[in-house]
C-alpha cells in the first residue's frame, strides 16, 4: 500500500518496524572469536573522540551473517543496550512495495525518519531481501530492484548512526553494498561449552547437574540455539501444564512427545537427540522430575533409570 | 451409391453437398460485406470501430465471465506496474473527492463490521479516518478515531526520570559498574545515557569486576 508521504511525525518511525528499549536485551552467548571481535568494536565506538582528533572514525556499520535462529537479533539487541541505544528493527516488507518506485522513497523515508528522530541503532534483519545483488536488467521489475538497491547503497553511504544487518544469504547481498560495512560477523552454530550455558539458562527455574547437563549439551550437537530453546520451553511447558490436564509425564514419553512436535530444518542436519529420542544416552541420564537449579546436590550420584527404557549408548568422553 | 465398384463414390451426391457449402459460403460473404458497410456507417458518424468491436465481444461475454476478466487484468496491470495503484484504492481514492460515494462507501462497509466485542473496522477517506463499531444491539455506530499517543524514541523521556542517572565523575562510574557486578546485576542496566562518558566507564568496571565481557559466561 501507497506510504504517507505527507506526514513527517516521528511516530511514523515505528511503521518500518519496532523499536526495541535497552532494558529489553537479553545477554548473548557466544563463542570466543565472534565475542571478542564485538568488544573491540564496543571500545572502538566508544572512543570516538580519541579517534575523530586522529582523524579516524569508528566504524559503525556490521553486517551478521548466520543460519537462521543463531542469535544475530539478540545480539545486535545486546549491542544496543550496551550503547544505550533503542533499537529500530526494520522490517524489509515494509520497505519493499509493488510501485514502481516506491521501495527506493520508502528506504530514503526510512533514513530521514531515523536522521529525525534522534539516535537508534537501525537493525536490518533479511537484509538479502532488500540489498539483493543487481544484474542486468531484462524487464521491468528488475530495473526497479536495481534503482532501488542503488538508492539503498547511497543512504547507507550517508547514514552516520549506527546500523547492523543481518542475513542468512551473505552470498545474495550485492557486493558493493557489502562493502559498504566495516563490520563482518560470521555467527556459528553453538559448540559445546555455549550449549550447556544455553540450555542453563532456558531451564531455569529447573536445572541439570553437571554430568546430565554435558550429556544433553552432547546430543544436541548441531542444534541452533532456537532449536535448544524450542525444545527446552516445550520441556517445561510439559512440566507446568501437564499436570493439569493429565499429560503422561514419564520422562521418555515427554521426551519422545516434545521431540516429535520440534524439528530441525532439513538443510541443518539432525542433533543425535532427533535421531534417538527417549532411547539417547543423554535422557537416559537425565534425573526426573526435573530438580530446580537451586536444588542440585552435584555430590548425589546421577538417579539411574528404569533399565527397560533405556538403550545403551556410548557417550562422549567429556572435554 | 452407384454399382460400379465398392469404393467408387457416388459424383451426383457429392456435387450436391458442395454446392450447399458453396452457396453458403457466398452468403457468408455477402453478411461480412454488410457488417463491413454497417461498421463504416458508424465511423462516418464518428464512432470508433475498434472500441465497438471491443463491447461487441463484452456483450457476448456473461457478466460474471466478464467481471472476473476485467478484475484479473486491473491485477496484472497493477503487478506489471502499469496501473498506478490497486483497483480498489482507486475506488476509495475516487471517494475521497465525492462525499456521496463516501457516505456510500461507509455504508457498504457497515455490513463487514464484526459483531459487538469481536472488532471494528476502520475507513480513512479524505484524510479523516472513521471507526465502524457494533454496538451490543447489533447497530453499527460511527465514531472518531483516537489519536496514537506521540512516539518518544527515547527511552529516559519516558516515565523515568533523568534523575536516575548517578552523579558520579568517571571514577565514580567506574566503581559503580564493579558494584553492579557484585550485585550480580546486568551490564546493560548502565544508568548512563547514550554519549554519556560515563558509560563506557561503567561497562569497563562492570568487565573488569566480573572478569568476563557481559556477553554471558565465558570458556575458561
Amino acid at each position: 500500500m501507497a506510504r504517507r508521504h505527507q506526514s513527517s511525525d516521528a511516530e511514523d518511525l515505528l511503521d518500518f518496524g519496532d523499536l526495541l528499549q535497552p532494558s529489553e536485551a537479553a545477554e548473548p552467548i557466544l563463542g570466543k572469536g565472534v565475542r571478542g571481535a564485538l568488544l573491540e568494536w564496543l571500545e572502538e565506538i566508544w572512543a570516538e573522540a580519541e579517534l575523530i582528533a586522529a582523524n579516524l572514525k569508528p566504524r559503525k556499520r556490521a553486517i551478521f551473517d548466520g543460519k537462521p535462529g543463531t542469535g544475530k537479533t539478540t545480539l545486535a539487541h545486546h549491542l544496543s543496550a550496551r550503547l544505550g541505544l533503542p533499537m529500530l528493527v526494520v522490517r524489509p516488507e515494509r520497505l519493499i512495495d509493488s510501485f514502481v518506485g516506491s521501495t527506493g522513497r520508502n528506504i530514503g523515508d526510512l533514513f530521514d525518519m531515523v536522521a529525525k528522530t534522534g539516535p537508534v541503532l537501525m537493525f536490518m534483519d533479511e537484509f538479502d531481501a532488500v540489498a539483493i545483488k543487481r544484474k542486468a536488467a531484462n524487464h521491468g521489475a528488475e530495473e526497479e530492484r536495481n534503482s532501488w538497491v542503488n538508492t539503498l547503497l547511497q543512504r547507507i553511504e550517508q547514514y552516520d548512526g549506527y546500523l547492523i544487518a543481518a542475513t542468512n544469504f551473505a552470498s545474495h547481498v550485492d557486493p558493493a553494498i557489502w562493502r559498504r560495512f566495516d563490520v563482518h560477523i560470521t555467527l556459528e552454530l553453538p559448540g559445546h561449552f555455549e550449549r550447556e550455558r544455553i540450555l542453563e539458562r532456558y531451564l531455569k527455574p529447573w536445572g541439570l547437574p553437571k554430568q546430565p547437563l554435558r550429556l544433553l549439551a552432547d546430543s544436541m550437537e548441531t542444534a541452533s540455539p532456537a532449536l535448544m530453546r524450542q525444545f527446552v520451553e516445550a520441556l517445561k511447558r510439559n512440566l507446568i501444564i501437564g499436570p493439569k490436564v493429565g499429560w503422561d509425564l514419564r520422562r521418555d514419553q515427554t521426551i519422545d512427545r516434545i521431540v516429535a512436535g520440534i524439528q530441525p530444518h532439513p538443510e541443518f542436519g539432525k542433533p543425535r537427540l532427533w535421531s534417538r529420542g527417549a532411547a539417547d544416552a543423554a535422557i537416559a541420564a537425565m534425573p526426573w522430575p526435573l530438580p530446580k537449579a537451586d536444588e542440585i546436590d552435584e555430590t548425589a550420584a546421577p538417579p539411574s533409570a528404569p533399565a527397560d527404557t533405556v538403550v545403551p549408548f556410548p557417550a562422549k568422553a567429556s572435554g | 451409391m452407384t454399382t460400379l465398384g465398392k469404393n467408387t463414390p457416388d459424383a451426383a451426391a457429392l456435387t450436391g453437398y458442395l454446392e450447399r457449402i458453396e452457396k453458403l459460403n457466398g452468403e457468408i460473404k455477402d453478411l461480412q460485406d454488410d457488417r463491413k458497410v454497417v461498421y463504416a456507417e458508424a465511423k462516418a458518424q464518428g464512432y470508433s470501430n475498434r472500441q465497438m468491436r471491443r463491447l461487441i465481444r463484452v456483450r457476448a461475454m456473461k457478466p460474471h465471465d466478464h467481471q472476473e476478466d476485467e478484475a484479473e487484468f486491473a491485477v496484472y496491470e497493477h503487478a506489471v506496474g502499469l496501473a498506478v495503484e490497486p483497483p480498489l484504492l482507486r475506488f476509495m481514492a475516487k471517494a475521497g473527492h465525492d462525499t456521496a460515494v463516501r457516505d456510500q462507501v461507509i455504508e457498504a462497509m457497515k455490513s463487514f463490521v464484526p459483531p459487538y466485542g469481536k472488532g471494528e473496522i476502520t475507513v480513512t477517506m479524505e484524510g479523516t479516518p472513521v471507526r465502524l463499531v457494533r454496538t451490543k444491539t447489533g447497530e453499527v455506530e460511527i465514531k472518531d478515531v483516537e489519536k496514537p499517543l506521540p512516539f518518544s524514541p527515547a527511552p529516559a523521556s519516558k516515565g523515568k526520570p533523568k534523575a536516575e542517572v548517578p552523579d558520579v565523575d568517571d571514577d565514580g562510574a567506574y566503581a559503580l559498574g564493579r558494584q553492579y557486578a557484585r550485585d550480580n546485576r546486568p551490564i546493560i542496566e548502565n544508568p548512563f545515557p547514550f554519549g554519556d562518558g560515563r558509560r563506557p566507564r561503567f561497562d569497563a568496571g562492570w568487565r573488569k569486576e566480573n572478569g568476563g565481557d557481559g556477553m554471558g559466561p565465558s570458556e575458561g
